[in-house]
């Protein structure tokens, strides 16, 4: 049976339909084994943080939710991934549609070497597009969403390339929201940015859980305990703990959860 | 930027008034008590349960606050007298519940003066807190720490009135006993109120330096 994935179909929170459902999920890169049986299920909005050291599963489970390990040879996957109750590594799934309701921003911003008009116009214009006022509407209300419009709206035709690092991540995020997504997966987006850059994007994500999914990769326990309402911790490949932010970081369940979130992990 | 944090530091202040002016009414009641020989205690302890929620509510809060926000700062000054001002506010209500039970249950004989203005005058004084907590202002919570001064006076002036009623004994020896409990029990609210002052000053500074 071909899986059904409708364009923006917003399914309320609540444990019977999450978002993302995630069940016994096993990735491997050749051999090694990069995830082992995880089990997740990912509220609409709110803001999921994941966190853990270095190499412990983190990223690659964030890149199985828009199947970007897709691209990664040797990579083999095992398990649910159902995103609005259909699984998204089914056959027929059309990717390039999953890819547009699940947008991504990575750790270093990554503008295209164009104007600031031209980054967020490029994706609603592959996905047809071509009216100039609409356009111009996406491309105002994508730049207003990420608090950005302000510092840019009269530097449109400028390359993005001049902006600074804080206003290239923005700028990032509100082309990722120009082809109208319902998700938004974060991979250490504040990581190569100042603390005042890091804040706006911290604020911008709280903001935008009112209408988006988030799911954020951090190193940095202090922004997942700021801004996220759920928190997994990951190692070794597996999810150690999954639950409450403010319960894993008052009273985390297992003892490996407490050791890195103190600090005395390793 | 910031703007749940924030959000969460005025919250805390707000709940640190409302738990002072659950004091405030449980003193305005046992003030009428005394006054009145009215029975106020269960309406006191009412008082005494709301006090203790909020205490529990403001200690939750704090500790969001520190495992999520990371205070510091004068943030992490409001947040540590937060903390410890609960306490303080929480014994309020407790021995206002005493004084009720006291009451309840006392001999009747005339208040003597002095302990109806040391009731007044520490009543005052956490009313004053209330005021402090909404402002957290500096003269208010130093007007605080002289209105103990006279609160203590007046305890002097107590005990001195009512050894001579137990010097008559009787009756009015019983009840002096228990004008003398309620007395010291004032002594220790209006003692509460002005930790509340200390601490509304800890904060305030940190805020102002």
């Amino acid at each position: 049976m071909r899986p059904e994935l409708r364009e923006n179909v917003y399914i309320r929170g609540g444990a019977e339909s999450p978002k993302f459902r995630v069940r016994e999920l096993d990735l491997f890169y050749g051999t090694f084994q990069a995830l082992k049986s995880v089990d997740m299920d990912i509220e609409a909005n709110e803001i999921t943080a994941l966190i853990g050291p270095s190499g412990c599963g983190k990223s690659t489970f964030l890149k199985t939710l828009d199947r970007m390990n897709d691209i990664i040879p040797g990579c083999r996957i095992s398990g649910k991934v159902e995103l609005d109750g259909a699984d998204i590594y089914a056959g027929g799934m059309d990717v390039n549609l999953l890819r547009k309701r699940v947008g991504m921003v990575f750790q270093k911003p990554n503008p295209f070497p164009a104007s600031v008009y031209d980054n967020i116009a490029y994706g609603p214009k592959t996905h047809g597009v071509r009216k100039k006022s609409e356009l111009d509407d996406i491309v105002e209300s994508s730049l207003r969403r990420a608090a950005i419009w302000d510092e840019l709206k009269d530097r449109l035709k400028k390359s993005a390339l001049g902006l600074s690092g804080g206003q290239q991540q923005r700028l990032c995020i509100a082309r990722a929201l120009a082809v109208r997504p319902d998700v938004l997966l974060m991979d250490e987006p504040t990581s190569a940015l100042d603390p005042i850059s890091t804040g706006k994007i911290e604020e911008l994500a709280q903001e935008l859980k009112n209408d988006y999914t988030i799911v954020i990769v951090t190193h940095n326990m202090q922004q997942a305990a700021r801004i996220s309402d759920k928190t997994g911790f990951f190692l070794l490949g597996e999810l150690i703990e999954f639950g409450d932010t403010d319960e894993v970081f008052e009273s985390p369940r297992d003892k490996r959860t407490e050791d890195y979130i103190t600090g005395r992990f390793g | 930027m910031r703007k749940q944090y924030d959000e969460q530091l005025l919250q805390i202040k707000d709940m640190l008034k409302e738990m002072c002016e659950v004091d405030a009414e449980a003193m305005c009641l046992i003030e009428r008590a005394l006054l009145s020989h009215e029975d106020v205690s269960v309406a006191v302890r009412e008082c005494e349960r709301a006090a203790d929620e909020k205490e529990r509510e403001i200690e939750r809060l704090c500790m969001r606050i520190i495992v999520r926000q990371q205070p510091v700062a004068h943030d992490l000054a409001l947040i540590t007298s937060a903390v410890k001002m609960v306490t303080d506010l929480e014994r309020i209500t407790d021995q206002a519940a005493d004084i009720a039970d006291i009451l309840k249950g006392a001999a009747y004989c005339d208040v003597p003066n002095s302990l109806s203005e040391m009731m007044t005058a520490a009543r005052k004084m956490v009313e004053r807190c209330v005021c402090a907590l909404d402002t957290f202002s500096l003269d208010e919570a130093r007007a605080i720490r002289r209105a103990d001064d006279v609160v203590d006076g007046l305890f002097v002036a107590v005990k001195r009135e009512l050894a001579g009623m137990v010097d008559e004994g009787g009756e009015g020896g019983e009840c002096a006993m228990d004008m003398l409990m309620i007395a010291k029990y004032l002594e220790r609210i209006g003692d509460h109120a002005v930790n509340v002052a200390e601490w509304i000053v800890f904060a305030a500074r940190a805020e102002q330096e």
